[in-house]
């Protein structure tokens, strides 16, 4: 697609007459958040542990058309009990400016550790998702969601 | 924006006691993110909620950090074990220091 082809151009031509703001909300992202944001977010999580796969299941659409609203959830196995539950869980995009999206922290009244948002996505990104359980375990779960900006890419 | 902080709780009909049930939530606001700009190519400052917190009855289950990238009216989900019958009460904070709260009853 030829309009597609010239996309930078077009927003660089958009910037300069300062209309950014005509341009879909997602593309308001700066670009690409560095691998240390991310890796001190996480460390931030895990408390420098490292998280294992499984027990958490993450959910969200392997295309987003619209990166201002993707909907987001995420499960974790777990009793909930006073001895055994999921203490929080943190949702994590590794391309957006500021990668973390949301922590929870939860509690056996919970019933179930479960949490559903709709978030922003500023380009293609893995999705991480992150559970610290009660006795100080960390699980982790991570998807890829491709972002079609405009709907057309 | 007159209606930013306008905010919804909505629960499952037909629960019995100790059942765990999904609450979901939104709450009416802008969500800047800082990183925007305006018409002007100004920028415009961060405004978007920062904490949730979750009260059923005196207690409080759950709370969140929220950042911008929440996406514009905030619609949370989260689950409740529905033990007793207490409101169940959602506290949004934002970057500016509003309050907004909504609550719905949870009966057994």
């Amino acid at each position: 697609m030829e309009r597609n082809m010239n996309r930078r151009e077009l927003l660089i031509a958009a910037a300069a007459l300062g209309a950014v703001a005509a341009a879909p909300g997602s593309l308001r992202f700066a670009r690409a958040a560095e691998a240390d944001k991310v890796a001190e977010a996480i460390a931030a999580i895990t408390g420098g542990k490292t998280a294992q796969p499984g027990r958490v299941t993450l959910t969200a659409p392997a295309i987003a058309e619209n990166g201002a609203v993707v909907p987001v959830s995420v499960e974790v196995a777990s009793p909930m009990t006073q001895g055994e539950h999921v203490k929080s869980i943190t949702i994590i995009a590794d391309k957006n400016p500021q990668p973390r999206v949301i922590s929870v922290n939860l509690t056996p009244d919970n019933g179930a550790a479960y949490l559903s948002v709709r978030m922003r996505l500023g380009e293609t990104s893995p999705v991480r998702a992150f559970a610290v359980m009660s006795d100080g375990s960390v699980y982790a779960a991570e998807k890829s969601v491709k972002v079609t900006i405009g709907g057309c890419g | 924006m007159a209606e930013t902080g306008k905010a919804l709780i909505k629960l499952p009909g037909g629960y019995k006691k100790d059942d765990v049930i999904q609450a979901q939530t939104i709450c009416i606001h802008p969500q800047d993110t800082g990183f925007g700009k305006d018409k002007e190519g100004k920028p415009i400052p961060a405004f978007h909620v920062t904490s949730v917190e979750v009260w059923y009855g005196e207690k409080k289950i759950s709370d969140m950090e929220v950042h911008g990238a929440i996406s514009k009216d905030p619609y949370i989900s989260f689950k409740v074990r529905a033990s007793h019958s207490a409101p169940l009460k959602v506290v949004w904070k934002d970057t500016k220091g509003n309050v907004y709260e909504q609550s719905a009853e949870i009966k057994v």
